[in-house]
């Protein structure tokens, strides 16, 4: 099912929670328990969209609701060579 | 799974016997504390758990002439060992070897809550499941067979409402009963996947002389699969060097057996919710859900955008247009009169700073408060109730559909707040091109600032047309930076997609307090900069249009804006509003208030909007809104495209390319519009 789920990301989309687990025929919190997992074996990784890419300076930041309550999930290379096979390599 | 070498057997003491411990496990927020104050009542003793600032709460009762100790274990979603709740859990069961692990679960959530049994499963201690939440679980449509679940795991399942005291002592006596048993369970375990079979076998065989008791040692070789790190640390302890280096090389030769391990899981979960689990009939959905089908959709999702967007600018004209034109018609001419009769004694150059420079220019923007503390409020409302991470979701779906896309997502989406973030953003990107162009395009994305200003003086240029000019001027940079896109796509990044997977809060009934707060830190905010950033421009732009003989028609700043004049005439602009445009490059806002500083508009004898109106026709005024949304960054932004870029030539680069496309777009916007209008 990880597998699937990493061919799954191997697509042009982005994807909400619950498209992908539409797709994958299970609950939405299943499924974040499966992005867990995967984030641990460092097949995805979360994208920071607060301390990484400079909103703390941003006068914005305490209210706005773009970075906040939210993860964006996405493939490391790790990832892309487990669900495309070890001869390929992302496109970069 | 390979059978494990560990046998289950109960502690002898527990065989019969009148005193037990339970172990009370469970996920977060699944009735869990509700089940332990109903078992132990006032008996309960709270503490910390050594070397941990996490609580431990242990309760006694008597129940059917067994004395029972229960120990209520900290909230966890899995055993994993990412978190002090999860190691608690976990070296509690494996080191005090409780008799019984009492698991409680959500039976509205049950997939996601047997992750946990899954886990526990692993530590081979006997295991009684309380079901809670049924009636929740009922009303989400969802119809689960205790029975079956329990014949399908090897455990008693017990239905319960423990909210209501429903099947908390049946689960107890379960417990006991198991408890009491001479055999031990036979329980369903998940099983690793059947390709990584050998390797677990072969790592339990290089450990098993060496796990220290009281660990299981199939547990402890699928955590060693897992890459576990503390109990991989464990192992390193208790293996001798060349055993160690033996389970290495295997390891190393197996890093991606997480994901057998885990998928293990996930099948054992599936196979007992098809067995247990009717799923709520199609169409039961929630309220979520069914408003994401229609805001989220690639095509109704942009119309619903398109609507809201609409109804936020005709309540922000329809409430603070009113309110903006009396303060706008009385309140400057009070305060000026007031701050003028203070200053009788000044000499004439500060009272003409005063009135034209800061009253000029900071007042004249800051009458425009009302307007946006309205649209601030309108924004902060459709934040606070869910819908601006689905407008920035749809609006990146459609750049997708025309071929922007890839990793340049999340810069651009962070750039609907401010372009500063966007543009740094951009380091998540690996390639040096990449991030070239993403940062080349992240200004086109219509920040904070940029709509502010567009808000205020299309509500000046077009009054019963506004709303219209608003929405489609809002799209204008969408669709330029879609179609740059594409070509940028087409020449430099064929073939860079990767996806992405958002998680979308939940909608919910706006908050007045938070919206109050995002209101009140934008207004002040926006104050901030009028008070510094706007202040200062406004005082050296009166200043350059004052000097050398105090007559702006000959001063320094007309000397420089006619010689731009040229270029301002192809879109009906005088020189004075090519002089405004070239300020918003300090900041954004600083357009509206260089105006006033030219128009003069300070003594309060004239409004902005009145003069503004006479001076700019529906051409020119669109032609100057045009440019504003298009032209190069604030000074701010282009500092940190300096910064992130690395080279003053991009920073450059960056200019021309937005210089230009400004530029077009005005004379484009103002020919045609002459024609139409």
């Amino acid at each position: 099912m990880l597998e699937e789920l990493l061919r799954q990301l191997v697509s042009e989309e982005i994807l909400t929670l619950e498209d992908l687990a539409r797709r994958m025929s299970v609950s939405e919190p299943l499924l974040q328990q499966m992005l867990q997992d995967l984030a641990r074996g460092g097949y995805i990784e979360a994208v920071g969209a607060t301390c990484d890419t400079g909103c703390s300076s941003c006068d914005e930041h305490e209210v706005c609701a773009l970075v906040q309550g939210r993860r964006i999930w996405r493939l490391t290379d790790k990832g892309f060579r487990l669900a495309r096979g070890p001869n390929e390599t992302p496109s970069r | 799974m390979t059978r494990a070498p560990v046998v289950d057997e109960p502690r002898p003491a527990a065989k019969g016997a009148k005193k037990i411990t339970i172990a009370l496990a469970g996920q977060p927020n699944v009735g869990k504390s509700t089940v332990f104050n109903i078992l132990t009542g006032l008996n309960q003793h709270v503490g910390n758990w050594p070397g941990k600032t996490v609580e431990r709460r242990m309760g006694h009762l008597e129940h059917h002439g067994v004395s029972i100790d229960i120990i209520d274990l900290p909230g966890a979603y899995c055993l994993t060992a990412n978190s002090p709740e999860e190691t608690i859990t976990r070296d509690f069961v494996i080191h005090e070897q409780p008799d019984v692990v009492m698991v409680v679960i959500n039976a509205s959530s049950l997939e996601r809550n047997l992750y946990l049994v899954t886990e526990l499963l692993a530590l081979h201690r006997p295991l009684v499941i309380g079901l809670n939440m049924m009636d929740v679980a009922r009303q989400a449509g969802y119809e689960i067979q205790p029975e079956v679940l329990s014949a399908a795991i090897g455990a008693p399942v017990i239905p319960m409402v423990a909210s209501r005291g429903e099947g908390v002592h049946e689960l107890l006596d379960a417990a006991i009963d198991v408890a009491a048993q001479d055999e031990p369970q036979a329980l369903n375990r998940p099983e690793i996947r059947p390709d990584h079979e050998d390797v677990l076998a072969r790592v339990q065989r290089i450990i098993a002389r060496d796990v220290p008791s009281p660990y299981p040692a199939d547990w402890v070789a699928l955590k060693l699969l897992e890459g576990d790190s503390e109990i991989t640390e464990l192992m390193e302890y208790h293996l001798t060097p060349e055993v160690w280096s033996l389970l290495q090389n295997v390891l190393r030769k197996h890093e991606d057996a997480i994901i057998a391990v885990a998928g293990g899981r996930y099948e054992w979960i599936s196979r007992m919710a098809q067995t247990a689990l009717v799923r709520p009939r199609v169409g039961h959905v929630t309220l979520t859900q069914r408003l994401d089908r229609v805001a989220t959709h690639p095509f109704w999702g942009l119309l619903v955008l398109a609507g809201v967007l609409a109804i936020i600018f005709g309540l922000t004209y329809a409430v603070g247009g009113p309110l903006q034109e009396w303060v706008e018609e009385t309140g400057i001419e009070i305060v000026s009169g007031w701050v003028l009769g203070l200053l009788t004694w000044a000499p004439a150059w500060f009272q003409a700073l005063i009135a034209d420079g800061v009253i000029g220019g900071v007042g004249a923007m800051l009458t425009f408060l009302p307007i946006l503390i309205i649209f601030f409020a309108c924004m902060g409302f459709m934040e606070d109730v869910g819908y601006m991470a689905r407008a920035a979701y749809v609006m990146d779906r459609f750049m997708h559909s025309i071929g922007l896309h890839g990793k340049s997502f999340m810069p651009l989406f962070l750039g609907f707040g401010c372009n500063v973030p966007a543009i740094m953003g951009a380091r998540i990107l690996e390639t040096r091109r990449s991030r070239l162009l993403t940062i080349m395009l992240a200004p086109l994305v219509p920040c904070t600032a940029r709509l502010a200003v567009l808000t205020v003086l299309a509500q000046v240029f077009f009054a019963g047309n506004a709303i219209l000019v608003t929405w489609l001027l809002t799209g204008l940079p969408l669709v330029v930076l879609a179609l740059s896109g594409v070509v940028i796509r087409q020449l430099f990044l064929r073939g860079e997609q990767s996806a992405f997977i958002m998680e979308m809060p939940l909608y919910h009934l706006p908050n007045r307090r938070t919206i109050g707060l995002t209101v009140w830190q934008r207004t002040l905010s926006f104050l901030r900069k009028a008070g510094t950033v706007i202040l200062a421009v406004s005082v050296v732009v009166w200043a350059l249009s004052t000097l050398p003989h105090g007559e702006i028609e000959t001063s320094y700043l007309a000397t420089l804006g006619r010689s731009l004049e040229p270029v301002g005439r192809l879109m009906g602009l005088d020189w004075r509003s090519v002089v405004a445009i070239l300020t918003s490059f300090i900041a954004k806002e600083n357009a509206v208030a260089t105006l006033g500083v030219l128009y003069g508009v300070g003594d309060g004898a004239r409004t902005l909007s009145d003069v503004l109106a006479g001076r700019f026709t529906a051409a020119s005024g669109l032609a100057f809104l045009v440019v504003q949304m298009l032209f190069i960054p604030c000074v701010a932004t282009l500092a940190v495209i300096r910064q992130e870029a690395g080279s003053w030539k991009w920073v450059l680069i960056n200019v021309l390319f937005l210089g230009t496309l400004a530029l077009g777009g005005g004379i484009i916007a103002y020919q045609v519009a002459r024609l139409l209008l």
